[in-house]
């Protein structure tokens, strides 16, 4: 009987909701990648719990990009293929410069929707992974997204797209696996108009190099649209500060069609009420 | 598409229920009449499924030969997917029975309670807890509260 | 003392088999579930984690109000033209209840895929819109499906932020006994709570209480204070029951831009933000 096979059969019994069986031994973490062992949970899974961001600016496109208005060069985090650059078929590559060309007003984040993945990963706003036995979520600030990662034994639901894509997680050693599919054709990567068809699959690694710091790799596989599966890496910072919470991002739409996202923070986020002026108002617009 | 074509090609339609509307989030008596029951049968023309609310473009033949474009609103993406529903559930050119209620506005739109869909192969969706497809002729007036 | 030994070593089994398997009933399935037969954590708390969805129905009893299983229609989750639920308006807020209900409907901010608020998203229609729990003895996180809204809970009775103005506002629970008790506060004054236009305000302040009652259902009330909106604080109860082990959230984006607006009759006034 082998492991895989002892993971399944525990994992029907137990009924999951979440990532990893919750019987099926730790296995040791990869030697040759990380000699961090992290604090565990009580069925010996690496604790990831916590509030985690990035600090690079790849947010602004993965391929990296010169100086700008207030921001340093920065690299492309790309790391296969080895000269940075997202190996698209050549006509998803025209596709992307035209994205690159109307990204102002075509950036799918302009509308607020939801960043998808692995682009949630890399913003400029920080996400919070909830962990127990049994149940692991990744919720980001950016538009209260959220992300539930089930046990990879759970199929994925089939002939649907979500923003967020469908996650399915496994271990191997201390690396968390996250198997994503069903993203729908309507994110970017970037706010560079790097882009993906429905056809997208990703495999995330989450994998914590100590206390406060995690390596984050994505592979992304899209025939429609690259010539070949390619992966980006980045690592990951926890954010330490007392009292740090993931606080909540929503928008408004305007009357003119524009979305617009609210601070909390900002005063004009409260809505004031006189309400016989507002009856008034609303009788007089009818 | 009258009566009699409709059944000659029964044999290989599945009755799915479209999900019970998702409104949560706006009112469906303001929309639609509950009073106004009506039966579609026509060609899609477009499938959308999309949030919040799923849409079929129907074009519907009628009587005198002419053709009506028509608008069917369902639920959304979720509660259509627990239905049966999927991306590929409805083809362009497919054959479509759609029952539901009409807008109150008086434009081409119904609300889709329920949906015979051209792939027979489709496995029938659960009728949601509050909403059962309706095997009795629809109801004359709105349920008392 | 060995009595006393022996119960801890009983409480520890308990705690380490309902530990390991938050979905079903620590004991024998036959037993009467009591609240020591409760799943709970390492921590001694219930264990409220897993799917669940408001068996109540979308009109819930309220306590103070009139009370009965609601006013379920036959075809469930609709507006009902006809019976007003009593909310304890003031005269002028009942106005403006009554005039959206009427005229506005597509003024609520549910219509434009807005945060929902508290109670809201819980009563949401049980039959479309489950919500999923994830508990440690430090956060309580409540992911729910509608408009993939969620509200992150610290357990440590913190105080809530100044300056900070939510749809969901600011949460912040703490245990007494068995129940969770959850403050809510910091709302900023552009949810309703139904589609019949019954609304709240900035001064919302909303107390809920989440009460295991067994392994698959949790009784659940929200007490709601609004002196500007409401003359009365009013109570509403729902029973909360989990959704069987196999099914799970099925994301509901909601919002796609402006692809739905377009939809809704221009007659009914469906400016996208009113209040702006």
């Amino acid at each position: 009987m082998n492991k895989r096979f002892f993971i399944i059969l525990t994992a029907i019994f137990i009924a999951p909701a979440g990532v990893g069986p919750k019987s099926a031994p730790a296995a040791r973490s990869d030697p040759k990648t990380v000699s961090y062992s992290p604090p565990r949970l009580a069925d010996g899974r690496p604790d990831f719990r916590g509030i985690w961001q990035a600090r690079e600016t790849a947010y602004i496109n993965i391929e990296g990009h010169r100086a700008e208005a207030g921001l340093r060069a920065s690299p492309s985090i790309v790391v296969d293929p080895a000269d940075g650059r997202i190996p698209y078929l050549p006509g998803a590559l025209k596709q992307r410069d035209k994205n690159y060309e109307r990204r102002a007003t075509a950036d799918p984040a302009i509308n607020c929707f939801q960043a998808g993945v692995p682009r949630a990963t890399f913003l400029p706003t920080p996400f919070q992974i909830f962990q127990s036995v049994g149940h692991l979520a990744i919720v980001y600030t950016d538009n209260h997204s959220y992300r539930i990662v089930l046990d990879s034994s759970i199929p994925h639901d089939d002939g649907i797209d979500f923003f967020m894509g469908d996650s399915r997680g496994h271990w191997e050693g201390d690396t968390l696996v996250v198997d994503v599919t069903d993203l729908g054709d309507q994110t970017w990567l970037d706010a560079a108009g790097n882009y993906h068809s429905d056809q997208l699959h990703v495999v995330e690694r989450y994998t914590l190099l100590g206390p406060d710091t995690m390596k984050y790799e994505a592979t992304l596989a899209d025939a429609m649209v690259y010539a070949r599966p390619w992966t980006l890496r980045l690592l990951l910072y926890r954010d330490k500060k007392p009292g740090a919470q993931i606080v909540e991002d929503e928008c408004i739409d305007q009357a003119d069609g524009v979305w617009h996202h609210v601070s909390p923070f900002d005063p004009k986020a409260l809505l004031h009420h006189d309400y016989q002026a507002e009856l008034n108002r609303e009788k007089n617009s009818q | 598409m009258n009566t009699a074509k409709l059944a000659t090609v029964a044999g290989v339609m599945v009755w799915i229920a479209a999900a019970a509307p998702a409104f949560a989030h706006h009112s469906f008596a303001a929309e639609f009449d509950l009073d106004k029951p009506i039966t579609l049968h026509g060609t899609a023309v477009k499938w959308e499924m999309i949030n919040p609310h799923s849409y079929i473009t129907l074009d519907v033949m009628n009587d005198d030969g002419s053709v009506t474009r028509w608008s069917v609103e369902m639920g959304a993406p979720s509660a259509l997917y627990r239905n049966g529903w999927r991306k590929d559930s409805v083809k362009v050119g497919d054959e479509l029975t759609i029952e539901g209620y009409k807008a109150r506005d008086g434009s081409n739109t119904i609300f889709g309670s329920q949906a015979r869909l051209a792939d027979g192969t489709r496995v029938l969706g659960g009728a949601p807890k509050n909403l059962q497809p309706s095997t009795a002729p629809a109801p004359d007036k709105p349920p008392n509260p | 003392m060995t009595g006393a030994i022996l119960w801890m070593a009983a409480l520890f089994a308990l705690r380490a088999s309902t530990a390991q398997s938050p979905e079903k009933s620590a004991t024998a399935p036959s037993a009467q579930s009591t609240p020591t037969n409760l799943p709970r954590l390492a921590d001694g708390h219930p264990n409220l984690q897993g799917l669940w969805h408001n068996e109540s129905g979308y009109r819930a009893a309220m306590k103070n109000l009139r009370g009965g299983g609601g006013l379920a229609v036959a075809l469930g989750d609709f507006h009902s033209a006809g019976v007003p639920l009593p909310f304890p308006y003031w005269p002028i807020t009942k106005q403006i209840q009554e005039y959206r209900d009427l005229h506005d409907p597509y003024h609520d901010p549910e219509a434009h895929c807005h945060i929902p608020g508290v109670p809201r998203e819980t009563e949401q229609p049980s039959s479309l819109f489950p919500f999923q729990i994830i508990q440690d003895e430090k956060y309580l996180v409540i992911l729910y499906e509608y408009a993939h809204d969620l509200r992150i809970i610290p357990l440590d009775d913190s105080a809530h932020p100044k300056g900070y103005w939510a749809w969901d506002g600011d949460s912040r629970g703490h245990w007494e006994r068995d129940t969770l008790v959850v403050d809510v506060a910091n709302f900023n004054g552009r949810t309703w709570l139904d589609m019949e236009a019954n609304f709240v305000d900035e001064n919302e302040h909303v107390v809920e209480r989440y009460t295991m009652t067994g392994a698959d259902t949790i009784a659940y009330s929200a007490t709601v204070d609004d002196p500007t909106v409401f003359t009365k604080t009013w109570t509403m109860e729902l029973e909360l029951k989990r959704n069987p082990a196999k099914e799970q959230i099925v994301y509901y984006d909601c919002h796609e831009g402006e692809r739905d607006v377009e939809h809704y009759p221009k007659s009914e006034g469906n400016a996208a933000n009113p209040h702006e």
